[in-house]
């Protein structure tokens, strides 16, 4: 996108959402507003619907934790990320709504894109940020229990230890009691020790 | 301390919602995560009355490795090994996509040369992708044959990506600023022997299948995406294409030399299962077609890496062990440090892969390790869409729909 088509979009944008306009950046050619996340709905339909911008095809819905980053444009800690895609111009734009880490909420795309159902599902799971809104807000790459956040920035690579804590329930079956006996024991990771 | 609880007794009974009459008429049926035909690890969970799916449920997860959070520990050319099992069916197309966005954080452009190579390579691994979802379509239908001829053209991708790259499958062929060396001598000879055998292997495949009643009985008219859904969903590639929408990144946003190509994008309306497989089998002529054209325009040799100043690019070993410059160069690239690192900025590049577009969002602090990298993964943003093209059918469109969504579970879960 040059820079020309970019200001005219920022200032199109401007006109209608100034308070909710926190900032617009052009980066290699890469458009990104950075939107309130109050009014990221409004400025999202907008997007799709105005006739000079019909940013009509949602690309993905994603989540960034800017807790280390050395060069932070807003103060809040995490940003949900829109990328979005005009079908009529072939241009691309990014939409970034600042969350704060105290109060970690989102209103819910759903209503414009079915395709933010699993991506916000999938950003709570990662980010632990919620949608206000969303149908079927739960986890969907981690089990249901799983009691963190993988992608947060305090969340380790190589987790909390949850493999050495992984219990199998099964239900107590005669035939499948009968040759667990006959079995040794499962045991952990731990006590097996390294390799 | 989080517990988690499998039952060999089937469902889950605590997640059926309203409409779930447990012990009435409707059977709950566990379709995966192990199942031959969901062709990877994830899990439906099919609530039935009779043979009509009421409800269904996925479930995915059980691949999940954490790819995006090890993006942040591996430096950009270490990454690439990482990227290359997401969709398993084509690595070399996701070193590729993950490169380009590479490059165009540093803001560094490849020599003409390495982006014909690249170009070439990665009709290669959409043939490769796409010999696949030729044959077990009709292997999970019952259809044996095409299944395993389909396997030879791939066993012909996977000798080429062997003979330049030294790897059948986990390619990791692409650095950043250009490849991790030269093609062989009979690249072109290797390629032309591909593009020249794969109509003859389509025309076998498609007349065994396409004029036979089973096969468009359980193809044809099910599974319907409208044009509507591929926006609401941001559906793209064949089954966007199947749908009507004609878009393709290739021609809409041309990269890598595409615009001097002479292709054809087939596209289908009818949205059905059957279009999605006609549109790859079209898909897969046309990138023969691709690859003649490119095999006459590569030159004989050429600069494969860009980098006078070695700041990505490694030094040829020959050089690292003889020279000081060189030397010093390796090192700041290879130990943990400051040396070869893009400016801070993000980027988002995508592909047109087999799968639809593969996106890559790159967000850089400056340093040598990526902050964040985000996959834009076709596979799981189609599967979403799944419930509702079997809801209402029966059970045995569940396989016809799965096996032509194209769904790669490495891709979904990450």
């Amino acid at each position: 996108m040059n820079q020309p088509r970019a200001d005219s979009i920022v200032q199109h944008v401007r006109t209608k959402f100034a308070g909710a306009l926190r900032g617009a950046t052009v980066h290699r050619g890469e458009l990104t507003l950075v939107v309130a996340r109050e009014r990221v709905l409004d400025v999202l339909a907008f997007l799709r619907d105005d006739e000079s911008l019909r940013f009509d095809f949602p690309i993905d819905l994603a989540a960034v934790d800017y807790r280390d980053h050395p060069r932070r444009e807003f103060p809040e800690r995490f940003a949900v990320i829109y990328h979005l895609l005009s079908t009529a111009t072939e241009e691309r734009l990014r939409v970034k709504a600042p969350v704060p880490e105290d109060d970690p909420v989102c209103p819910s795309a759903v209503g414009l894109w079915s395709l933010a159902n699993w991506t916000e599902r999938e950003v709570f799971d990662m980010f632990g940020i919620r949608f206000d809104g969303h149908p079927d807000l739960r986890r969907i790459l981690m089990w249901e229990e799983f009691e963190h956040h993988p992608l947060r920035k305090d969340y380790p690579l190589r987790g909390l230890g949850e493999r050495d804590r992984y219990t199998v329930v099964r239900d107590d079956f005669p035939q499948a009691a009968r040759s667990r006996r006959q079995e040794p024991a499962a045991r952990s990771s731990a006590e097996r020790g390294p390799g | 301390m989080s517990d988690h609880r499998t039952t060999t007794s089937g469902a889950d009974m605590h997640e059926l919602g309203p409409t779930g009459a447990v012990g009435g008429e409707h059977m709950v049926l566990n379709f995966g995560p192990q199942h031959p035909a969901t062709h990877g690890t994830f899990r439906l969970l099919l609530e039935l009355d009779g043979e009509r799916i009421v409800r269904c449920t996925p479930y995915i997860g059980y691949l999940h490795s954490g790819f995006e959070k090890l993006g942040e520990h591996h430096t950009y050319n270490q990454y690439v090994t990482v990227v290359d099992r997401m969709n398993y069916m084509s690595p070399f197309a996701n070193d590729l996509a993950y490169h380009m966005a590479v490059e165009k954080l540093y803001g560094i452009e490849c020599t003409e040369y390495t982006q014909l190579v690249r170009l070439m390579l990665a009709e290669v691994a959409r043939l490769q992708d796409h010999s696949f979802f030729l044959g077990t379509p009709a292997l999970d239908l019952g259809s044996m044959t095409p299944f395993l001829w389909s396997f030879v053209g791939r066993e012909e991708c996977y000798d080429v990506f062997e003979f330049v790259t030294g790897a059948r499958y986990m390619t990791a062929y692409t650095r950043t600023g250009g490849l991790m060396w030269d093609v062989p001598p009979d690249f072109k000879e290797r390629i032309k022997y591909v593009a020249d055998r794969t109509p003859g292997e389509l025309d076998d495949i498609e007349s065994i299948l396409c004029s036979n009643p089973i096969w468009l009985s359980r193809m044809q008219g099910i599974g319907r995406i409208t044009a509507e859904d591929v926006v609401d969903y941001g559906i793209t590639g064949p089954s966007a294409r199947a749908s009507g929408v004609c878009r393709d990144l290739r021609r809409d946003q041309p990269y890598l030399g595409y615009e001097a190509m002479d292709f054809e994008i087939p596209t289908c309306a009818e949205g059905d299962c059957y279009a999605r497989y006609i549109v790859r089998v079209e898909e897969m002529r046309q990138s023969a077609r691709i690859l003649q054209q490119a095999i006459r325009m590569l030159p004989d040799g050429g600069q494969v890496n860009v980098d006078p100043a070695r700041k990505v690019t490694l030094p040829p070993k020959a050089e690292v062990h003889a020279k000081m410059e060189q030397m010093i160069h390796h090192f700041e690239l290879i130990m943990p440090g400051s040396g070869g690192a893009p400016p801070v900025g993000e980027v988002y590049v995508a592909n047109e892969t087999a799968m639809g577009e593969l996106g890559f969002y790159l967000v850089s602090d400056g340093t040598k390790f990526p902050y964040r990298v985000r996959v834009r993964p076709p596979s799981f943003l189609h599967y979403a869409m799944f419930p509702r093209l079997v809801e209402g059918r029966l059970l045995s469109d569940v396989v016809s729909v799965l096996s032509s969504l194209n769904i790669i579970a490495a891709e979904l879960d990450r």
